[in-house]
């Protein structure tokens, strides 16, 4: 069936703010999914509150609303736009909520909106935990056997059924208190005895465990016709017990041989067939290693972290065909973009191995749990492309950013073999560095299987890897043979160079394949590629085909998605592309990441998937010949090839390396300062633990600390003592020998930041930013507003003179994003990035000065007095947006929430409004604060807060709230006439602090500590229990005034202005 | 680098002159055919033994092979083979319950002459683009006698396999047979005889040089033609006369890949070699009927290009529109050119065999 008559219009909901386990891949499904609607001529509706993506841009849809994900403001969308229809699987779970609640309403029939991608019963079927159970017994799929006793003998008596070992989870017991693993009768009596007595109402789940067993998902496509295709089987290295998110997935499926394979296939197209659903869906089994046996896990009706993987590993858009199924089509009449001559009809075919690896934010939280288990704690991932699993797994480490090139993980390096063995039980982030060293320490392959139940196959594969290091350790001369096998494992010269001790005498270099989804049975028009140690080059031929007399342009993205280097890295680089197709150049893009629009394979005129290290990259330069490269929308990934691609000769378009070293290099970024007369907080350079005491003791306290070239204020902390500086070198000098670590004086003032773009003598601002939350924390985790509201004309004038100053001292040619702290009215400049900033998505959506276009523009030598948005500061817009940073810390544990200069927020948020209390209340609700008017405030802060307190919590007790307070916060509260009840502390004897959060008495935290961090410190114990009962808490006291002023201009959702940006 | 260790050099030479050098795995003998390339993921196992490729040299396209190991479960017939292998790795470490043993192994007992560590994709493009040619697997270095050996190439033309003059008759007998099923030899797939079993058939499979009468002498209910002849082969046996018979006897008639060719021919129709065949478990086929497309394994390098004139296209590959079933509405008969599924109950595949023994009534 062709496109429906009966659709005009419709509304797509997005998927938020980034957070952990939903984050850039619904940014690719989404920008997908408009692009698929709007290429039939329909009109797009658009509402997503984050604004760092490329989906909330203009060009994406006919009315974009960055607006709260809330169900009342949805509604309102509906009744102001009044869309015919409304796309469910588009946007995460986020959207898939909202679609359904509002059509189970009846909101949508009510108002003759129709739900497409999916419809209540298929997702109720999906996702009731009771009707999936009975759904697939109705169909005869295999569920996890389990059962909910209330007796030990009950429990027995299941356990004859379904054999050991069992989980035992108690019902309504906080965090799984009370649960465990039984592997035979006695420790089941005494867990499930222990259980029971926990649970309030003596219950208990009896489950069948399957942890170790493998873990095989399939993505399948079907339409209204009943078409159903398997796009493709993914396997995760990792056994069930891990969330796939945290798993090292490969693709396509290798250890099941075609009886497993055909079996698993089969029950993923029956469950879609009875689901009925229409569109994409992703099949989660688990799979006995020893037997036939197996288990549905879990069924997701909609694109997810999973399909987006899968399309990158085929180039079957997924996204795209399930928008089309969505709207009418039919499989067959669908055309597969990738071979332009075959049908979305087919199951694609690979001819490589994908290997997906996990990124984590554990190297930025040091004190955070690392064990992986069933809630997902990676903030992004990469993928690599390979014709062997040891050449995908050497990419992908290098890709992963670790500082890695190989699975020698130093920290093993003098572990013995008994420690090995022990440690090779600790399922974490690190678990297959410890797996490789337990290998060269020869602990056979079969000892590692039985205790991490990894298969075989994978494990003796890295043992491939440890043979070839071996090899080259132990080789009297590196033989043409021996390199070009390494090469072939995926190894860099330079890990070559190192495990031989022998130099490279004949480089090889690497050529490209294309990834065509049909193993080249067809002829394919899609250029993506990866590379390989084969003599045919695939994408010289492609340039060699499609020969243009345009200039080719080679652009970096950024990599994996990590907090402080997020999405927007990946909306710059997109859009840079964009732009210089538009200005008749050629694009490509080299990029890692397969969550994001970059790496889609009709993003750019080429596609480069591979690892950005100098030598991949290399490899990328040979073939494609650019007549210049781009580095500065591609975060610090990009950023860091500068030097490298500057020495070889490339032609950096934009900002020079000589500007970048000059910016980041603080002996000649002092200079420059000095030159310019623009002071910065003192501040000096350490390499030792001594001297970074001597140097603190010098500058007093406090002071900050970080390394040099930081991101996201990585291992950065403001240290109140010599105790801390001293913990703090500590760590730095164990994860990183020979970085300088700066430090600062520490200024307590006004932070704001400014993004500009500038032609080398011109600058254009589009707007100051002002952080409601003083400097001290991160910019990423404050609150921002553009434009500044409590600027005097002089301190914007002194800004305005010193970005033009920096932009045009430095020869900035691009964009720069300057950092000032406002202290007793003096500005100062913390720092400078001749770079694109995670501010730019959004204040190009607010001023409508498309900044990576014009910025893009400047490196070709246009001149920015004739892009007709004049120079100096841009005319300030009509509306007041509020950024609201979103942070993920309840999938993190013992991670501390007190805010600092380090950031820690996954995500962000935007509130768009005429008035800055309305922008601030839309931002604040974006961002899930429940805004609650009644309650109870609980307050304990430092000395030093202590006064500054009291007005914050006098609105609140103003509001009508009841206030609890700390001892020492309550004394001083007291002195100010403030009502407060004191309340014990955390490590004080009971009822204390934690009995109010368990008698549901405090809505919101204001918490400050000098310390912070470790897991073990009260405070940081009382913040993690408020993370755990979902109170929000507030770290600074900014924040809590913001908020307090918010709450008392009493606005509801129902009250704000609804603004759709592609109007302003 | 186990797999490399005391690894033999060996060459793959082409029709066209193209030598690609690699190592030598399973048997050192020469080996001749008819380069193909296979794009299925797993199932290496079943390609290597299907009858249909018992003149062919397989390519694989996907470069890991033997993962899980070997199965003599897994094998589609006992004695027919490929000529031999051309792969970019094996594994010299499978994992896999069911397994029985390693893949160099099984080539060395079958015979089969492989090749690896060659750029597969490069090979499969080359087939791709210039059409399917015969290789030589060699563990000699081709470059000494080149030109007798390119000449060797060329000359060479699939011979008629061993087991169409093979002259046993074999019953697979099933309890409480519900039909009598009749296969001429023309090769047949383990997994084809297991499907019709599973449907409550007893299976007699006679010599391919059998008439019509002999084979009614058997009493089928019905007659299935499944096999890899091939076409090469085909001009001198008597299979075309002996189908066309059949199909008018009355007797139903089922054709799966090669025996839908040798109906459409026997019927008067033609048939055409392909560029380089559909070779695969991902080939999409719609079913004109219901307008449903299914997806489905194929092994086979001839197409049927004219249906004969009493037939109806029943089937056709949704990519390539080329003919993939036909019935024949005055007989009882119909014909595929896919493997159907073997599975009962599965609601998503094609459905031939109920079909199929819905005729005989």
């Amino acid at each position: 069936m062709p496109l429906r008559q009966d659709i005009k219009k419709v509304l797509v909901i997005g998927s938020g703010p980034i957070i952990i386990g939903q984050a850039a891949e619904f940014d690719y499904a989404g920008t997908q999914a408009c692009r698929a609607l709007k290429e039939e001529g329909l009109e797009v509706v658009l509402v997503n509150s984050n604004p760092a993506t490329i989906m909330t841009d203009k060009a994406m849809a006919d009315h974009v609303y960055i607006e709260p994900l809330n169900i009342d403001v949805v509604k309102r969308i509906i009744e102001i736009e009044k869309p015919d229809s409304v796309l469910s699987t588009l946007g995460g779970q986020t959207g898939l909520t909202f679609s359904m609640q509002l059509a189970k309403e009846g909101f949508l029939d009510s108002h003759n909106v129709k739900l497409l991608g999916a419809n209540p019963l298929t997702i109720d079927k999906a996702e009731d935990r009771q009707m999936f159970k009975d759904t697939m017994e109705k169909i005869g799929e295999p569920c996890i056997p389990s059962k909910v006793v209330n007796t030990v003998e009950d429990g027995l008596a299941f356990i004859e059924q379904i054999k050991y070992p069992v989980i035992i989870r108690p019902a309504f017991t906080m965090g799984g208190t009370g649960g465990g693993i039984a592997y035979n009768e006695e420790e089941f009596k005494e867990i499930a005895g222990n259980g029971l007595r926990l649970s309030p109402i003596t219950q208990i789940l009896v489950e069948k465990c399957i942890s170790g067993w493998k873990e095989i998902e399939f993505e399948v496509i079907r339409d209204s016709k009943g078409n159903i295709i398997t796009v493709c089987s993914m396997e995760n290295v990792d056994p069930v017990g891990v969330h796939t998110g945290d798993s090292i997935v490969v693709a396509p499926a290798v250890t099941l041989s075609p009886a497993e394979f055909s079996m698993l296939r089969k029950a993923a197209l029956n469950i879609v067939e009875e689901l009925g659903v229409e569109g994409g869906c992703n099949c989660q089994f688990a799979l006995h290693p020893t037997s036939m046996e197996y288990a549905v896990i879990e069924v997701n009706p909609r694109v997810s972290r999973s399909s987006a993987l899968a399309s990158k590993a085929t180039g079957y858009p997924i996204a795209k065909v399930a928008t089309k199924i969505a709207i009418g089509y039919t499989l067959d009449e669908i055309l597969n973009a990738v071979t332009g001559t075959t049908y979305a009809c087919f199951e694609p075919s690979v001819d490589y191995l994908v290997v997906k690896f996990p990124k984590w934010p554990f190297d930025k939280f040091v004190y955070a749990k690392r064990t992986l288990g069933t809630q997902m704690m990676a903030t992004g991932e990469v993928m690599s492309i390979g014709t062997s699993f040891e050449s995908a797994m050497m990419k992908a480490v290098r890709s992963v950013e670790l500082g890695l090139d190989s699975f020698n993980l130093p920290k093993f390096a003098d572990k013995t073999k008994e420690e090995l063995l022990e440690l090779l039980h600790n399922c974490d982030d690190e678990r297959m560095f410890c797996v490789f060293e337990a290998l060269k320490k020869g602990i056979p392959a079969e000892k590692i299987h039985e205790i991490t139940m990894i298969d075989c196959w994978f494990i003796n594969k890295l043992d491939n890897l440890r043979k070839m290091e071996e090899a080259l350790a132990n080789c009297d001369e590196l033989t043409e043979e021996l390199y070009l096998r390494a090469k072939k494992y995926g190894y860099l010269d330079s890990t070559i160079e190192r495990f031989s001790g022998k130099k490279v005498e004949h480089h090889r270099k690497g050529v490209y394949k294309m990834v065509d989804t049909c193993a080249a049975e067809y002829k394919a028009q899609t250029p993506y590629f990866y590379s390989t140690y084969d003599e045919e080059n695939e994408a010289s031929e492609f340039i060699e085909e499609h020969k243009s007399d345009k200039k080719k342009i080679l652009v970096f993205g950024s990599g994996p998605i990590r907090i402080g280097q997020g999405i927007e890295f990946d909306y710059c680089s997109v859009h840079c592309v964009w732009a210089l197709k538009k200005l008749g150049y050629e694009a490509s893009i080299a990029n890692n990441n397969p969550e994001t629009v970059s790496t889609d394979f009709d993003t750019s005129d080429r596609l480069y998937f591979d690892p950005l290290t100098p030598e991949d990259v290399d490899n990328v330069l040979e073939s494609e010949k650019p007549w210049g490269v781009v580095v500065q929308f591609g975060g610090q990934t990009a950023i860091k090839l500068t030097k490298y691609l500057a020495k070889k000769g490339v032609r950096i378009l934009g900002t020079s390396a000589d500007s970048i070293d000059e910016a980041e290099d603080r002996e000649r970024f002092d200079e420059l300062l000095g030159r310019l007369g623009i002071p910065r907080p003192k501040g000096e350079t350490v390499l030792t633990k001594e001297d970074a005491v001597a140097a603190a003791n010098r500058l007093g306290f406090p002071v900050l600390l970080r390394p040099s070239y930081v991101l996201g204020g990585q291992n950065m902390i403001i240290a109140h003592t010599t105790a801390e500086v001293e913990e703090y070198m500590d760590i730095i000098t164990s994860h990183m020998k020979d970085n300088l670590v700066l430090i600062d004086k520490y200024m307590m003032g006004k932070e704001v930041e400014v993004d500009a773009i500038c032609d080398g003598e011109d600058y254009l601002i589009p707007g100051i930013m002002e952080h409601i939350e003083r400097a001290g924390i991160h910019s990423g985790d404050s609150i921002s507003v553009y434009p500044a509201q409590t600027l005097s004309q002089k301190i914007k004038r002194t800004i305005i003179d010193y970005t033009g100053k920096l932009a045009r001292e430095l020869k900035v040619v691009g964009l720069v994003n300057i950092q000032y702290v406002i202290y007793n009215d003096e500005v100062y400049v913390i720092e400078v990035n001749p770079r694109s900033s995670r501010t730019i998505p959004y204040i190009s959506k607010v001023t409508g000065v498309p900044m990576v276009e014009i910025a893009t523009r400047m490196m070709f030598g246009e001149k920015l007095r004739d892009q007709g948005y004049g120079i100096g500061l841009y005319p300030e817009a009509e509306y007041v947006a509020v950024k609201v940073p979103v942070f993920s810390f309840e999938k993190l544990h013992d991670v501390d929430t007190l805010l600092g200069p380090e950031m820690k927020s996954t995500g962000e948020v935007l509130g768009i409004a005429k008035t800055f209390d309305e922008a601030l209340f839309k931002g604040l609700v974006a961002a899930g604060y429940k805004m609650k008017h009644e309650g109870g405030v609980l307050v304990t802060v430092r000395d030093t807060d202590k006064q500054e307190v009291v007005p914050i919590v006098e609105k609140f007790e103003k509001l009508g709230f009841t206030i609890y307070a700390t001892a020492g916060t309550a004394l001083t509260l007291h002195q100010n006439m403030i009502a407060a009840n004191t309340i014990r502390k955390i490590e004080e004897e009971e009822p204390n602090i934690i009995t109010l959060f368990d008698q549901n008495k405090i809505d919101y935290i204001i918490t400050t500590s000098k310390k912070g961090r470790k897991p073990q410190r009260h405070s940081v114990q009382m913040r993690r229990r408020a993370v755990e009962r979902s109170i929000v808490t507030m770290t600074a006291l900014d924040t809590a005034n913001a908020l307090a002023n918010s709450l008392m201009s009493n606005r509801t959702v129902n009250d704000v202005e609804l603004v759709d940006i592609t109007k302003i | 680098m186990d797999i490399f260790n005391n690894a033999q050099k060996a060459w793959l030479l082409l029709e066209d002159g193209t030598v690609y050098e690699g190592y030598g795995l399973g048997s050192d003998k020469d080996a001749i055919g008819e380069l193909v390339f296979n794009t299925n993921v797993v199932g290496f196992q079943e390609i290597l033994t299907d009858p249909a490729n018992a003149n062919n040299i397989i390519v694989e396209t996907f470069p890991l092979t033997g993962n899980y190991g070997v199965n003599h479960e897994n094998d589609l017939h006992e004695s027919v083979t490929a000529r031999g292998w051309v792969i970019r790795e094996w594994c010299a470490q499978p994992s896999n319950f069911r397994m029985e043993g390693r893949i160099d192994e099984y080539l060395e007992k079958k015979g089969i002459s492989a090749i690896f560590d060659l750029d597969t994709r490069a090979i499969t493009r080359k087939l791709r683009d210039e059409g399917v040619q015969n290789g030589l697997i060699t563990r000699t270095n081709p470059a000494d006698n080149k030109q007798a050996l390119l000449d060797q190439l060329k000359a060479w033309k699939k011979p008629m396999p061993a087991w169409v003059n093979y002259n046993e008759k074999v019953t697979f007998e099933k309890l409480d047979a519900k039909y009598s099923i009749t296969m001429p030899n023309y090769g047949i797939r383990n997994d084809v005889i297991k499907a019709l079993m599973a449907r409550g058939c007893k299976v007699t499979v006679v010599p391919a040089s059998y008439t019509e009468k002999q084979i009614m002498e058997t009493n089928p209910d019905a007659v299935v033609l499944c096999g890899g002849v091939g076409l090469d082969a085909l001009a001198t046996s008597n299979a075309q006369q002996t189908v066309a018979e059949l199909m008018k006897s009355g007797v139903p008639v089922l054709g799966i890949d090669f025996g839908h060719q040798i109906m459409a021919l026997a019927m008067g129709g033609s048939v055409e070699k392909m560029h380089c065949g559909h070779r695969g478990s991902n080939c999409p086929v719609t079913e004109q009927e219901s307008g449903r497309t299914f997806i489905t394994a194929q092994n086979h390098g001839y197409i049927v290009k004219e249906a004969p004139s009493n037939a109806v296209v029943s089937h056709l590959n949704s990519n390539d529109k080329t003919c993939e079933g036909l019935v024949y509405p005055q007989m009882k008969a119909m014909s595929v050119q896919f493997i159907p599924e073997a599975e009962i109950g599965q609601k998503n595949f094609d459905g031939i065999y109920e079909k199929f023994l819905g005729m005989i009534g």
